[in-house]
Order: C-alpha cells, then sequence, then structure tokens
C-alpha cells in the first residue's frame, strides 16, 4: 500500500512540472520589457545589459526556467510589486485560512449528503426523497454569491446569530473561529451537498438492485446492515471520483465566498493582486491553487482504492 | 401429506410497471417433503425466481408484491411473519437462498471471508475471530484450496466455480433445513457445473437439507431431483416424481420440454422444441395459458382455466385433457 501511495505521489510530478511551465510562459507572454518598466528614465543601452545579466534574462530561456523552478521549489517566489513584502510570507499566512475553508464546506457537503442520498434512495419517490429532491435541485442552482448574500443577510443582519464580514483566525479560540466561519463554509459546501446527494441516491438506487444486495438480505442482515454497509460503500465508489473532481469547483468558489466574506485567504488574495497587476502574487496564486487540486485529486484516488479492492495495486 | 417442509400455496406475486401488472407469479402451489430435493423447472421468465424469492419475502418492493397466497414453513405463514423473526429465524439460519449468477452474487467491496463470516455472526453469538475460524472451516469442507488465505481474499480474485463455492459455504453456515438453489450451475461452464453439482449431492447427504433446485437444464433434474414441478407463465402446471417426469409427464407443456431437451432428444431420435414463446405475462391468453402453444388444444382450453386434476398419488396436473 505504501510502494502505491509512493508510486501514484511520484506520477505527480510530470503533471506539476507542466503547470509551472505554463505560469512560466504565461509570465513570460505578458507584453512590454520588464527592464524597460524598471529603469524607466534612466534607461541606457549600458545599464540595461548589466540589468538583463544580474536578472538572468541574457541566458538561454531554458536556463532561465530551471533557476525560477529551483526558486519555486525552494520558496523562493519574489516580492510582491504592491507591498514588496516576499510572496511566499503572504500566501503562508493566507493559505490555513482557504485550507480550513475548503476542508470544512467539504466536510459540511459530505456529512451531509451521505445521510440525505441514503434516506432518498431507500424510500424512492416517497415524501421525504421528493422532499430532498426538490431541495437539492434548488442547491445546485444557486450560485455562491447569492447564496451567500442571502444568509448574510438573514442570519448576520436581520437574525443577527452570526457575524457578518470579519474574521477571527483559529488561535482566537476554536468556537470564535468556527461561528465565523459557519456561513462562508455553508455557502462554498451548499452546492456541493446538493450534488452529492443527488449523486449518493442514485448510485444507491443502482446498488439495491444488484444481487449481492439479495444475498445480504437472504443472509439475514439487517435491513440496516445491508444498506449501510453492503450498499453504501458500492455507492460511495464513484461518488468519490466525482468529489475529486469537485475539488476544483470549490477551489474557484472559495474566490468568490472568501471575497464575499471579506475572509483573507488565498482566493481574496488572487483576486486582489489579478486586479492589480501584482505578477509574483498571481503566479503564485496560480501554482498553489493547481498544485492543491492536485494533491486533492491524489488524495481522492487513495480513498477510492481504499473503498474498493479491485484497482489496488500489489 | 401434511407433512411438508414448506407448503406454498396459492403464491401471486404482482409486479406494478408501467406496461401493467407482470403476473410473474399467479397461484402457485408447491411443497417440499424433508429431506427431498424439488426440481423446478420452466423456460426463462415463468416465475421461477420471483417464486424462490417470495419464499424468503425478498421481491423488491416497490415494483413487486406479494399480493395473496401463503408459505407455511415449520408451522409458521412467512409471508405473515414479523420482519425480525424472518431476518433472525428464517433467513440465512432455517432457509437460504444461493443466485443464478456467481459473479454478481458477492459483494466486490468486502472479503468473502467477511461475507462468510456475517452468516454466522447473523445468527449465533460469536466473535469476529471465531467466526473467521468456522468461515475457513466451512470454505475447506466446500472444496476452497488453502482456505486460510483465500478468505482474507476479495471475490474478484476468485474464479466462477470457487465463488459459487462461497455461496454455498454461506448459505450452509448455519445448516439450514431448506436450501433454495436458483440455477446454482448454470452460468459456469461443464466441467464447474458437475463438480458444483457433486459438492451439492454431497453436502445435501451430511447437511440433511431439503433443496428446491430451480433450474433450466434437465439433465440436472435428473442427476438431482426427487421429485418435479413444471411451471408455465406463473403457475405450476406438473407435479410428479422424477421417473414419472422422464418416462413421460402428463401436461403437453411438460412433454414439450422433455423433447426439446437435447439430451432427451438424442433418445428419441429428433429434437422437437415447443413452437412459439412464453406469453406476455401483463396479458395472459384467457383459459389455458399454454393453448396458443399447445398441439392437443380443445375448444374449451381457449374458454376457461383448466383445473388441477390428481392422475395418481403425489402426481397432479393443470390440464383439460385429463378432466
Ligand atoms: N423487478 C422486476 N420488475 C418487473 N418485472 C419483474 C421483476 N422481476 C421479475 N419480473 C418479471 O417476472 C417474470 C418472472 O421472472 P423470473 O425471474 O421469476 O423468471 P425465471 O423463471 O426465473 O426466468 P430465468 O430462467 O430466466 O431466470 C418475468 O416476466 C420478469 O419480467
Ligand atoms: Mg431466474
Amino acid at each position: 500500500m505504501l510502494r502505491f501511495i509512493l508510486r501514484r505521489l511520484l506520477a505527480l510530478i510530470p503533471t506539476f512540472v507542466g503547470i509551472t511551465l505554463v505560469v512560466f510562459i504565461m509570465i513570460r507572454a505578458i507584453p512590454g520589457d520588464p527592464i524597460l518598466t524598471i529603469l524607466a528614465e534612466d534607461y541606457s543601452e549600458e545599464l540595461a545589459q548589466e540589468y538583463r545579466q544580474k536578472m538572468g534574462l541574457d541566458r538561454p530561456v531554458v536556463v532561465q526556467y530551471l533557476i525560477w523552478l529551483k526558486g519555486m521549489v525552494t520558496g523562493d517566489w519574489g516580492n510582491s510589486l504592491i507591498s514588496q513584502e516576499p510572496v511566499i510570507r503572504e500566501v503562508a499566512k493566507r493559505l490555513p485560512v482557504t485550507l480550513e475553508l475548503l476542508v470544512l464546506a467539504l466536510a459540511f457537503a459530505v456529512v451531509f449528503s451521505v445521510p440525505f442520498g441514503v434516506i432518498s434512495a431507500v424510500k424512492p419517490n416517497s415524501m421525504p426523497d421528493h422532499t430532498l429532491m426538490t431541495v437539492s435541485m434548488l442547491g445546485i442552482s444557486l450560485p455562491e454569491f447569492f447564496l451567500g448574500a442571502l444568509l448574510l443577510i438573514v442570519f448576520a443582519l436581520k437574525l443577527q446569530w452570526l457575524p457578518a464580514t470579519s474574521f477571527v483566525p483559529l488561535s482566537g479560540g476554536l468556537f470564535e473561529n468556527l461561528r465565523h466561519m459557519l456561513l462562508p463554509a455553508v455557502t462554498l459546501g451548499s452546492a456541493r451537498m446538493a450534488m452529492f446527494t443527488r449523486l449518493i441516491r442514485n448510485s444507491m438506487l443502482e446498488v439495491v438492485r444488484q444481487d449481492y444486495i439479495d444475498t445480504a438480505r437472504a443472509k439475514g442482515l439487517s435491513e440496516w446492515l445491508v444498506i449501510n454497509k453492503h450498499a453504501l460503500k458500492n455507492a460511495l465508489v464513484p461518488t468519490v471520483t466525482v468529489i475529486g473532481l469537485q475539488i476544483g469547483y470549490l477551489i474557484g468558489g472559495a474566490i468568490i465566498v472568501e471575497s464575499l466574506f471579506a475572509l483573507p485567504g488565498i482566493g481574496s488574495l488572487g483576486i486582489d493582486s489579478i486586479l492589480q497587476r501584482d505578477y509574483p502574487v498571481v503566479q503564485a496564486f496560480v501554482i498553489v491553487s493547481a498544485t492543491g487540486f492536485l494533491l486533492a485529486n491524489f488524495a481522492v484516488d487513495i480513498v477510492y482504492t481504499f473503498l474498493d479492492p479491485r484497482i489496488r495495486v500489489r | 401429506m401434511n407433512n411438508a417442509l414448506l407448503r406454498i400455496q396459492g403464491l401471486r406475486t404482482y409486479f406494478y410497471t408501467e406496461e401493467g401488472v407482470v403476473r410473474a407469479a399467479d397461484g402457485v402451489d408447491l411443497e417440499i417433503f424433508p429431506g427431498e430435493t424439488l426440481g423446478l423447472v420452466g423456460e426463462s421468465g415463468c416465475g421461477k425466481t420471483v417464486t424462490a424469492k417470495s419464499i424468503l419475502r425478498l421481491i423488491p418492493d416497490p415494483p413487486g408484491r406479494v399480493v395473496e397466497g401463503s408459505v407455511f414453513f415449520e408451522g409458521r405463514d412467512l409471508l405473515k411473519l414479523d420482519r425480525r423473526s424472518l431476518r433472525r429465524e428464517i433467513r440465512g439460519n432455517r432457509i437460504s437462498m444461493i443466485f443464478q449468477d456467481p459473479m454478481t452474487s458477492l459483494n466486490p467491496v468486502y472479503t468473502v471471508g467477511e461475507q462468510v463470516s456475517e452468516a454466522f455472526r447473523a445468527h449465533r453469538r460469536i466473535g469476529r475471530a471465531r467466526a473467521l475460524r468456522e468461515s475457513v472451516e466451512i470454505l475447506g469442507r466446500v472444496g476452497i484450496a488453502s482456505p486460510e488465505r483465500m478468505v482474507r481474499e476479495y471475490p474478484h480474485r476468485y474464479s466462477g466455480g470457487m465463488r459459487q463455492r462461497a455461496m454455498i459455504a454461506m448459505a450452509l453456515a448455519c445448516r439450514p433445513a431448506l436450501l433454495l438453489a436458483d440455477e446454482p450451475s448454470t452460468a459456469l461452464d461443464v466441467t464447474i457445473q458437475a463438480q458444483i453439482l457433486e459438492l451439492m449431492k454431497h453436502l445435501r447427504e451430511e447437511f440433511q437439507t431439503s433443496i428446491l433446485l430451480i433450474t433450466h437444464n434437465l439433465g440436472v433434474v435428473a442427476e438431482m431431483a426427487d421429485r418435479v414441478a413444471v411451471m408455465y407463465a406463473g403457475q405450476v402446471v406438473e407435479k410428479c416424481g422424477v421417473e414419472r417426469f422422464f418416462d413421460g409427464p402428463a401436461h403437453p407443456y411438460a412433454t414439450g420440454l422433455l423433447h426439446s431437451f437435447p439430451g432427451m432428444a438424442r433418445r428419441a431420435g429428433r429434437l422437437d422444441p415447443i413452437p412459439g414463446s412464453i406469453p406476455d405475462m401483463v396479458r395472459p391468453p384467457e383459459g389455458c395459458r399454454f393453448h396458443p402453444r399447445c398441439r392437443k388444444a380443445l375448444p374449451r382450453c381457449t374458454e376457461n382455466p383448466p383445473p388441477v386434476t390428481r392422475l395418481e398419488e403425489g402426481h397432479l396436473v393443470r390440464c383439460w385433457l385429463y378432466e
């Protein structure tokens, strides 16, 4: 198993290199000579030459890429053009906020969608099923900014149960932190929850028709075991794949939700940096989110092999 | 004749589909005596599996439902038994079932050992380790080589024949009085088929289990059964001893089955299939359900359903020819 995990991890390297290559080319493709911008009025041919040498811009592109990649891997991500602070410090400060938001949103989606999907599938076309399916249809079609605004108005402004656009980090106490993260996490997780609910329901409906479910019943197992042991584990196999694919949307949604709730995460950093043309930060934002997506899919792969022994490699 | 182990009377199991009501079992009468093997034969779609599943109340609802009838077993009507007793005392304990296709009847995401263990643990208060030990023991008994290792494997590491052995092990774990075997060998190739039948014969002696053996294959009936029941379009049309059946049954459909069976036709010198195909179970023909395909049909066969006639002790036929 360990060897399997290691092998999957190694397989990520080419993809990672691909991402960095795209980012590198993207940054180079931005029109305008950076030397021109830096020197501005002081421009002279000799000075430009000296700067090119200092910044390594006179070297072959491949060497430039390797030097840049080394910087990326060793944490030398340059300084923000706006704040002049090292980019990596800013990212390190904000990453935990986004990670917490993503984990909470995903946890919210999974924790509710599994029982909802099972309840729906156990008695298809019953009242609970119809209710859940209608609500989930609604949930899927509500965009984050709308749902988020709605929740803000109801729970923060009208009822005043929860804080609006403020943030308390984990170090400020778990309870306070969760109070502030609740609305953003629900906003981000709702559409996924609705989607997973429908997915698990359909997957369960497919599974309960299988012969091995009859076998389980014929053995004299309780209906609880038949559904939650024999059917659910099989139904989760296709669901987990989709969960992996949805993580990309989740990262995209985090940008919107962080901006809406003014959370100091990677997403809002990304938006701000793009608006301010702060290229080193944009570059870091793209690489961090792409790598996050990669690692999340890797985690899903591992979960998948635990669920389905048929794809486990020895 | 009241000493039957299992007695099905007037069983009607319907499926409520968009095309209409499928009368999959439409007045089935069957009985199985202690220690005997009853062969249940008939063309595909005549309601054999539905009848067997109805006994253990495994019919999916919706769309299906047992609408009428009784299934008496050891003095109780299984169709009226509370769910808890059905689960604890009957399913997998007094009555077990093995299914048509061994490739799909084991759960792919649990080890075979786990699945066999469950059969023990559902009916006896024993721990995990003990159940696993007994699983190894019974897997060995049904002919799985190196059961200590195989018990930890997932079904995809088993061949079709091994899976059916594992299913048999699971079914016999609690030494049931009755085994419902739904085409236990049909999906397997010929040599494996013979091995599985041999195993079932052997275990039948050892465990003193009665068997309801569902099959298309009259060769299997000749090999295994004490009595035969012939089903057509949701009803039993003939019941008799196995010798009687192979000497020449009474119902034209049973005769047709016998003549269309390659093994028998060789003896008769020609293959003689039944013309036509099984009727639409939503709107079965008026009168006798077999009359559109019957060479001996009389005028009244098209009008009224035939009564059941007793030709001799233990030989019943549902046909106007014998009225
Ligand atoms: N879940 C279901 N929904 C609707 N109709 C069903 C369902 N299960 C069985 N039937 C119908 O019941 C009838 C009898 O089916 P059954 O499976 O008992 O046939 P069988 O005699 O076992 O055939 P085979 O030899 O092919 O296994 C068929 O017409 C079938 O279409
Ligand atoms: Mg069948």
